[in-house]
């Protein structure tokens, strides 16, 4: 009877398994071939560096070394540059954009003011528009503007993304009016009101949207692409495709840094974003 | 747990804060910065050009030549620049300049370190 009730869960968590080794199998094979020096690199990626001819599946290494991670992580200061920078980067615009967002998203939840309504569906328009559409729109704004090359042409457009306006109206449209109204009897203004009662009513909802601006900014390709001018310039998203095509280790160690932060993100606020997705889509 | 998280966010971007502020010092110690000067080509083939007399220098192993710097597309996408000496390349010699065949674009002139073949270098602007 108890081996009846046990078995489908064995065969769940046997699927689940499964399921998360096939998503988790490139982290880990560029996790493993990360500690392997470049000769046996060289050797089990001839087929693709045109020295050899056929490409081996070699997930553990012989030899295991931290050579590729001294070499990136001491030799030069290139990667980290880029590193910070663009860890800088992600943060201002999760920040600036749950600042604009939530301002934004105030006023469209709590002040309905005539002809919200049409403009909250603009901004649900744009908010499905995919990046390359917009992409030239922006960059036509941008030149105007003379911001084209500078880091100003990946942060404005990022702050000021329809997306964070959008998700704090749904979130706020849940707090109820009666507090707002409590406040207001207190002597509180729209300032106090937001900073003081609406973002911590909202916190779970306002950490979801600071993770997810920050993960799609932190892995944004084609906007620098676009409008910066210099590869010098590149935020590490960019960067990663470029580092060094001969030693593959040094591309599977920076690849494997670069999913440090999002990854502690991840894990250190997992419970609010998941309660803040809830929120946002409940009705 | 999320004590333990932080914690060891905290750790990983302490490593990582230490790993930016050694490399960039280890680069300022260990990679010599050199003064350079510009060849003066002779010809429009770009191979023969007057250097001045004091980027001459004697190497025990090579003998007489001049240090010289090669660019290259470094790994992380920008350029770099190397140290390499140049022998048995000298055209003429006079008092004030030399004449050198096959000459990049940069002679270094003087070097805060001795030098190695191929050993990345700074230039001083």
């Amino acid at each position: 009877m108890k081996r009846k009730r046990n078995l489908p869960i064995y065969v769940k968590t046997m699927c689940f398994l499964l399921l998360s080794l096939l998503i988790l199998f490139p982290v880990l094979y560029s996790f493993t071939n990360s500690f392997m020096g470049p000769e046996e690199i060289t050797e089990s990626y001839s087929g693709i560096l045109g020295i050899g001819a056929d490409m081996k599946f070699h997930m553990f290494p012989d030899h295991f070394t931290l050579a590729a991670y001294g070499n990136v992580m001491l030799d030069t200061p290139e990667y980290w540059l880029k590193f910070w920078k663009s860890l800088g980067m992600a943060g201002v615009i999760a920040i600036g954009q749950l600042l604009i967002g939530g301002m934004g998203g105030m006023a469209f939840a709590k002040y309905h003011f005539p002809g919200w309504k049409l403009l909250f569906f603009l901004f649900t328009v744009f908010l499905f528009l995919p990046v390359q559409v917009t992409l030239f729109p922006n960059f036509l704004v941008l030149s105007w503007m003379n911001l084209t090359g500078t880091w100003w042409a990946l942060l404005l457009p990022g702050i000021f993304s329809p997306f964070g306006v959008f998700l704090m109206t749904l979130i706020f449209q849940k707090i109820p009016m009666e507090i707002l109204e409590a406040a207001r009897l207190d002597g509180a203004g729209t300032l106090r009101i937001f900073v003081n009662i609406m973002l911590p009513v909202a916190k779970p909802g306002a950490i979801s949207l600071l993770i997810l601006v920050f993960v799609d900014n932190w892995n944004m390709v084609e906007q620098p692409m676009i409008l910066l001018q210099y590869p010098w310039q590149y935020p590490l998203s960019v960067f990663l495709a470029s580092v060094n095509t001969e030693n593959f280790s040094l591309q599977f160690v920076c690849g494997i840094l670069s999913l440090v932060p999002v990854t502690l993100l991840f894990l250190f606020f997992h419970e609010e974003l998941a309660e803040g997705i809830s929120i946002s889509v409940s009705r | 747990m999320k004590i333990k998280i932080l914690k060891l966010s905290l750790g990983i971007f302490f490593v990582f804060g230490f790993c930016t502020v050694t490399s960039i010092r280890a680069e300022e110690v260990l990679v010599p910065q050199v003064s350079v000067v510009q060849a003066n080509y002779q010809d429009n083939m770009l191979s023969a050009a007057n250097v001045p007399a004091s980027c001459l220098r004697t190497d025990e192993q090579w003998g007489k030549g001049v240090w010289v710097v090669q660019e290259k597309e470094s790994i992380w996408g920008g350029t770099e620049y190397q140290a390499m000496f140049l022998s048995a390349c000298i055209l003429e010699e006079h008092e004030d300049y030399i004449l050198v065949k096959d000459c990049p674009r940069f002679v270094i002139q003087d070097s805060m370190k001795p030098l190695q073949s191929g050993e990345k270098v700074r230039l001083i602007e």
